[in-house]
């Protein structure tokens, strides 16, 4: 038996055989590299959330490693209520907006991924206009006003729940689906409804985790319709108000600082504190659904 | 208007600003010459007496030609400034404002925001949007009904906005009129210029003051150097950049080359905005000044005397001077108080001041550029109902009140043992009043500014001393009184195309000859059409 056949023998492509140490280290110092230059990037936002002003300006801007960690920019920006508030409205509207926003949309993909459905061409049509046309900002402002859902919640999610882009992606995945399933489960005698919800949902879990991850950091991020709808400082969602303190550059309104304000927390660590706080229930959620992205990306891969 | 949405409201609306499809037909009723029209009927308007609040004396005082009150302490026992309520405690305003900093908390869960009702005896509700996204908000609010006041900055068709939604206030202040609302009568006639539109008052001005732009200097590197913080002359300027900069010791002698083009056109004494001789006007952009000063920045671009970040957008260059990394930036007089809180401290060598324009050359006189009078213009939303205008102009008499009476530390300190404690003189904020009195009310109206440094007099009697000496130098630009619709509408198209070429000519990707092909886009795109609506608009208040 040659060296070939013995590899293959032990079920290893000559590829696959075990790496000499060199190469092992030289692999190690790569992946090392690798991991570093994505890490550094957050460390050093994390550690300039945490530094005072003598180690921002020491270190030029961003610091790696803060000597005297404090979190006096986290518990400013937490003062009052404000952020914390804030925090809890994005909550419920990336939460609630992506369970409707998924209740809806996977019912319209799957009445659309039915040839025989109910003039679903002309529906189709008019879901993929929306992907070309915009009606503008002040017809938008006009109806949401018209429908009275200025100052309400509301007026962030139902402008959005449904989306051209969503449907259409959740669509596709739908109809390669086997019909064969479905047509057993109409022997069986399910309906239309029980066909979705008992086969077609479980089946496409990996798609709607999917569509799910869009509609959340969709939610969570958007701040631009809460611009135009919401005026009570109560209701307004993390992202506007965060957007106060970056675009501003936090308490620089000079005119009114006190003494006090010399021991408020820099500019850089605030600013830094602020992309923290807004990561964290994206970063938080995405393990979770990680494993069903994959498998959604990989539908198509092996498709054929 | 209707508040219903009609189809032709929706297509007008569809098809520009809100502010235009408003304007409508008005706009075209005087579209021959808006900006003559305008100025014909402003020149005839008659403002609001001018009549100095008295009620408070200052420690440094003020001059005629607009040096700032100085205030070494707050006065031991403010004045009551306005001893009756402006509302009966039942009515509700509203007002949309800019927000230039955090959001409050909503006034439910603010006292400061309350206690600032209570006062008032109204109570009033906020619409904030931040500063960087008002022009995204501004024509959704113009398309429906109005709140109570509106901050208005800068938008186009302005006179046909204000006509078509807006009060006119001239029965309620012109002239002796305003004798009622005392705290509005105590702010200059040049701010209450910008508001006149349409041959009427139509809006409180927010004012600001003349002394503009500073060059603030880290005093202390500078002596530390044995180098002269108040150069003579342009060459001296140099040799104090080149002796500050040490990029081995991570410092620079400035940040904004912007600013510094700026700052060499002061020494040379060119005009500030537009030259006007006989009635014709020049954009100072087109001027030969302009083209040398920029190849002076270019130069000392070159040589790296600015910080290496300094073009980047949104460079933190407050945090850069007070650590020391730069020396030398351009900023408004408002940041003073903030950088001596912030960087002046008991043992600390830091010092800022702020540095004149020397001398270009032997044959040049330098000057400075005056401020722009009024930062905003507070309409009133259109109304018959003369009953409530009264309130409105008594609420933003209370908003108005100056530096010194009791009301002044309601508006902008808040309650007394809640928000600010008095040390040693001077109102302190507590953490609670830093997060509260972030509601800027001063927003709807203003009183004129003070020169005032909490627990740092020393610093006050320095900024007054700076004034005394940069206030006569200012100069105002001809084309501030004016008003150019399409200056109004390109602003930002103009000043962009303008800025982007300026970048590339300093940080060299362009020769300087880029700055002429600039120059000629910009007469093109709607530079020539604002000067033609300037000179009109000259000539019509002759």
């Amino acid at each position: 038996m040659n060296t070939t056949a013995r590899t293959r023998t032990n079920g290893r492509s000559p590829a696959m055989a075990p790496a000499s140490v060199p190469i092992k280290i030289l692999k190690a110092i790569v992946l090392l590299i690798a991991c570093g230059l994505v890490v550094m990037p957050f460390v050093s936002v994390i550690s300039t959330s945490l530094a005072d002003q003598q180690q921002i300006t020491d270190a030029g801007g961003y610091v790696l490693l803060p000597d005297r960690p404090s979190l006096s920019a986290y518990s400013s920006i937490l003062a009052g209520g404000v952020v914390a508030r804030a925090l809890l409205v994005s909550v419920g509207i990336a939460v609630v907006g992506t369970v409707l926003g998924l209740i809806v949309t996977s019912a319209m993909a799957y009445s659309l991924s039915r040839p025989t459905s109910f003039a679903h061409k002309p529906i189709l049509m008019v879901v993929l206009l929306t992907m070309l046309f915009s009606p503008g900002i002040i017809p938008n402002y006009l109806l949401i006003k018209q429908l009275g859902l200025l100052n309400s919640w509301w007026s962030l999610i139902l402008p959005v729940l449904v989306t051209g882009f969503s449907v259409i992606v959740l669509r596709s995945f739908m109809m390669g689906l086997p019909p064969d399933i479905l047509e057993s489960a109409r022997i069986d005698g399910a309906n239309d409804l029980q066909i979705f919800v008992r086969i077609i949902l479980p089946l496409s879990k990996a798609a709607l985790a999917v569509i799910g991850l869009f509609f959340a950091v969709g939610f969570w991020n958007s701040w631009f319709n809460a611009l135009l709808y919401i005026n009570d400082p109560s209701k307004l969602p993390l992202p506007l108000v965060l957007r106060t303190y970056v675009v501003d550059n936090a308490r620089l309104g000079a005119e009114q600082l006190s003494g006090e304000a010399g021991v408020l927390p820099p500019t850089q660590s605030l600013q830094m504190a602020i992309l923290v706080i807004s990561l964290i229930p994206i970063l938080l959620v995405c393990p979770f659904l990680q494993r069903h992205f994959t498998k959604g990306v990989l539908v198509g891969a092996v498709k054929g | 208007m209707s508040e219903s949405m009609s189809r032709r409201t929706l297509l007008r609306l569809m098809g520009g600003t809100a502010a235009a499809a408003i304007a409508g037909p008005t706009l075209s009723a005087c579209s021959s010459s808006p900006a003559t029209s305008q100025q014909q009927q402003n020149s005839g308007v008659q403002l609001p007496s001018y009549i100095p609040y008295q009620g408070v004396k200052p420690d440094l005082a003020p001059t005629k030609d607009g040096v700032m009150s100085g205030f070494l302490r707050y006065p031991a026992t403010p004045i009551v400034g306005i001893p009756d309520r402006p509302g009966t405690g039942s009515e509700e305003l509203t007002a949309f404002i800019q927000q230039f900093r955090p959001i409050p908390p909503a006034a439910s869960r603010n006292e400061y925001w309350r206690n600032v009702n209570d006062k008032l005896g109204v109570t009033l509700n906020l619409q904030m949007v931040p500063s960087a996204n008002y022009a995204d908000k501004l024509p959704t609010v113009l398309s429906g009904e109005l709140p109570d006041f509106t901050m208005i900055v800068n938008t186009p068709n302005m006179p046909q906005l204000l006509d078509a939604k807006c009060q006119n206030l001239s029965e309620f202040l012109a002239g002796d009129a305003i004798k009622d609302y005392p705290m509005l009568a105590n702010l200059r006639p040049e701010a209450w210029r910008t508001t006149a539109f349409n041959g009427g008052i139509y809006g409180i001005p927010i004012p600001r003051e003349r002394v503009g732009v500073i060059w603030f200097t880290r005093v202390d590197i500078v002596k530390a150097h044995g180098l002269n913080p108040a150069p003579a002359t342009f060459a001296e300027f140099k040799e104090l950049a080149k002796g500050v900069t040490n990029p081995k010791e991570n410092r620079w002698a400035f940040h904004g080359a912007p600013g510094v083009r700026d700052l060499i056109l002061r020494m040379m004494g060119a005009p500030v905005g537009w030259q006007e001789e006989g009635g014709k006007f020049t954009s100072i952009n087109e001027l030969d000044q302009t083209k040398q000063a920029i190849s002076d920045t270019r130069e000392l671009v070159k040589a790296g005397y600015f910080h290496p970040d300094t073009f980047t957008q949104g460079a933190p260059f407050k945090d850069w001077i007070g650590g020391g990394r730069v020396v030398m930036v351009a900023d408004n007089y408002s940041a003073w108080p903030q950088y001596v809180t912030q960087n002046v401290k008991p043992g600390s060598p830091v010092q800022f001041d702020g540095m004149l324009p020397p001398k270009y050359d032997a044959s040049s006189t330098p000057n400075l550029g005056r401020g722009v009078p009024s930062f905003s213009t507070t309409a009133f939303k259109k109304t018959d109902d003369k009953e409530r205008i009264k309130l409105m102009l008594r609420v933003a008499n209370y908003l108005a009140a100056p530096f010194g009476t009791q009301e002044y530390l309601i508006n902008r300190y808040g309650k007394e043992g809640v928000d600010y404690t008095m040390v040693n003189g001077d109102p302190i904020l507590t953490s609670k009043g830093e997060v509260e009195h972030t509601a800027e009310f001063y927003r709807i109206a203003d009183a004129p500014w003070p020169l005032y440094e909490p627990g740092h007099p020393e610093e006050t009697k320095k900024e007054h001393a700076y004034q005394v000496k940069a206030v006569p130098m200012t100069l105002a630009n001809p084309a501030d009184a004016l008003y150019s619709e399409t200056y109004n509408r390109k602003r930002n198209t103009l000043n962009k195309l303008l800025d982007d070429a300026l970048a590339d000519v300093l940080q060299g990707r362009k020769e300087l000859a880029a700055w002429d092909d600039a120059m000629d886009r910009w007469r093109k795109q709607g530079g020539d059409q604002v000067r033609k609506e300037y000179e009109e608009a000259f000539a019509a208040s002759k």
